[in-house]
Formats: C-alpha cells, structure tokens, sequence
C-alpha cells in the first residue's frame, strides 16, 4: 500500500513539474530567421592591413525577428533575449513619425492570451550587436527567449539572405 | 458643313485627350540639386560627386550599425540596380551608399557593406567623409539626421566609445544626368518598378546607346 502512495506522489510530482514546463503555458516561437553579417577571409586580412579600426569588427551586427504564438488563458510578456553569437542583445521597434524612422528600445513585449506577435522588418526586431562570429545564409544559432510566465524558451535562428524585397511598394 | 468640321473637331480633340490621358507622363519635378561635395569612397580615395554628371544617380543614405531599416533600403535600391542592368542601361546609372555616421563607418567598414549586400562595385560606390561635409549633403536633400543615444535621448555629440542609433528619413534619391534631384521615392517601401522605370527614363534621354 505504501508503494502505491509513493508512486502516486512521484506521479504527481512530475505531473507538477511538467505543468511548469514552459510549452505548457501557452507559448510557442516560430519562423525565427536573422539577416546574414560576416567578414570574409580576404576583407579581413585587407582591413588589418589597411585599417586598424576594422579590427574590432564591432559593425557586425544583425537583426532577428519571429512569430511568437500564446495559445494559454493569460497574457505573456516577453522580457529578454539572449544568444551566445552576441555580445549584446536589446528588443527594439521601428517606428515611423511621417518619413522619420526611429529605433526605439522597448522594455518588453506584451502577447496576449489567444495572441500572435510576429516581429517582422520595418517593425519589432531582436538587435544583435557585437557579433562574436559571422552570420552566413544556411548559418543557425540557438537563442533563448525570456518569458514573465512561461520562463526560458530556447530556439533556433536561420540565417537568412534577404536581399529579396517585392518590388513593389511596401517591406 | 459646319456640322462635320464640329464632328471632326471633336474626335481629333477627343483622340488627342485620349492619347494623352494613356500616354504622356508628366516631367518629374525638380526638387533640387546634388552639392559638388568631395567625399571618400570604399576604398578611401577621394569622390567629387561632380564625377557622376552625365550620368543618372540612385542615391541612398544608410548607417552600417542600422539592423532593421537600412537593410531594406539597401535591398530595394539592388533590386532597382537589376532592373537597370537588365534594361542594359548600366553604362548610363550609377548608385551610390552614403554613410550619414561617418565615426564609425569607415571605408574599411563601407567594403564590408558592400560585400555583405553583394554590391557590384563597377557601379555602385560607397561614400564617407568629414561630418561636415556628410551635414551638408543631408541638408541639400532635405533628409533628416538626428543622433540619439541607447535610450532614444538626442545627443549633442556622437562619440565612437558609447551605443547610439540615428534617427533618420526613410528615402533614397534619384538624380538626372545634371544633377538635378527628380525624385525622392520612400526608401525601404518604394516601389522598384516605379523607381526602375523613372531611372531608365532619364537615362534614356541622353541619347541612343
């Protein structure tokens, strides 16, 4: 009988803690891709030879953006991000004011319960600064998303080209 | 008799309307001038923009530290430059990346711009060059710059050591032959084929190939 009321604490006990899991909480990532930053062999040697100030390379630098889904019954807020290719990581929006573009740091996301937020061009992006390595088309990294409720999400990035805009009007 | 000159008059007049209405394109206005400024291109050597008269000119104003916004410039400008190179009008186009933070961008980091977005260095140039001179080209174009720290806060002065962004339009420039600003499309959501079509068109009025 005792074995029967430790197994069906233990089974409660993993129950509870799968219950924590982050995916329980309703959220999901997607579609996560950054632009490519890199600095080729060549250029590399060239701008050691030529120019001191290259060799930092602190213009590499890119942007993320993803489609975060909260199928849970309560608001989420994204707070932060992080990634091991960068040295520093901030959440910001584009904002227009008439033909004024402005990046604006943003403390968090809000995703509302049943909700979608799609950072996407022209809009809400994830700044990756100091790149530690390039960032070539096919490359993936991993990045790991902060959430006030559901915790640490960890995903992976796609490198991306995006050289590829419609030629039309509009992103 | 009176009556068929009345008739006659009314269908040339009404086929020229007609004609007009689907034909004729107003001459783009001018909306200004390109400065004859010296600036450094990619490679460091010196770019008096007076070298590009006789030629049509994409101009766009970009910072390297830009993730989001001058990305997109960049990629809508390329795309217009395919347009131009499949029309075979590249002899008569030139475009051009100006740096508006000239603290940081170096040429050695405008080669790297240029590798990274696949810029076909026989045609496109990318320009640096003293503060001053990069001010008095925004001036000229009407485009707005404004340097705010991490926080969004305006900042008197850029310093190379701490985190700023620049406030900026979203425009790039197209420039006839003379010199003459003749269109400031919106940047990252203009419309290549539009763009495209008006490039061709001032460069195709020079002459036969």
């Amino acid at each position: 009988m005792k074995r029967v009321f430790w197994a069906l604490g233990a089974a409660l006990l993993v129950l509870g803690v799968v219950s924590c899991r982050p995916a329980a909480a309703g959220i999901t990532v997607s579609d996560a891709w950054a632009r490519p930053s890199w600095v080729g062999e060549e250029e590399h040697e060239h701008d050691h030879k030529h120019d001191d100030k290259a060799h930092s390379h602190t213009h590499l630098i890119s942007a993320a953006y993803l489609v975060i889904r909260n199928r849970g019954q309560q608001a989420d807020r994204l707070l932060e991000a992080s990634t091991p290719v960068a040295g520093k990581v901030e959440i910001h929006e584009t904002r227009r004011e008439g033909d004024k573009v402005r990046m604006v740091p943003v403390a968090g996301v809000e995703v509302p319960a049943g909700g979608t937020v799609r950072m996407a061009p022209g809009g809400l992006h994830i700044h990756l600064l100091d790149l530690k390595r390039n960032l070539r088309p096919g490359d993936s990294f991993t990045m790991t998303l902060r959430f006030e409720r559901a915790g640490a999400i960890t995903i992976t990035v796609s490198v991306r080209e995006t050289d590829k805009v419609p030629v039309g009007a509009g992103y | 008799m009176a009556g068929a000159v009345a008739a006659l008059l009314v269908l040339v007049l009404g086929g020229a309307g007609v004609y007009l209405a689907r034909f004729w394109e107003p001459e783009p206005p001018v909306l200004g001038t390109l400065p004859p400024l010296t600036m450094v291109d990619q490679e460091g050597r010196e770019f008096p923009l007076e070298r590009t008269r006789g030629k049509v000119v994409v101009l766009g104003l970009v910072y390297i530290h830009c993730p989001d916004i001058c990305p997109l410039i960049t990629a809508k400008m390329r795309a217009v430059q395919g347009e131009v190179a499949s029309a075979g009008l590249d002899n008569r186009v030139v475009f051009l990346t100006v740096t508006v933070d000239p603290q940081r961008d170096t040429p050695a980091v405008l080669r790297h711009y240029a590798t990274l977005h696949r810029l076909d260095l026989r045609i496109w140039s990318l320009l640096t060059g003293p503060p001053d001179t990069i001010t008095a080209l925004t001036r000229a174009l009407g485009f707005y710059v404004e340097f705010v720290d991490a926080q969004g806060r305006p900042l008197e002065e850029v310093r190379g050591d701490t985190a700023y962004y620049v406030v900026h339009s979203d425009r790039f420039y197209v420039v006839d032959r003379e010199g003459r600003v003749r269109a400031a499309p919106p940047g990252s959501q203009s419309n290549v084929k539009e763009v495209a079509g008006l490039v061709k068109k001032l460069a195709r009025q020079g002459g036969a190939l």
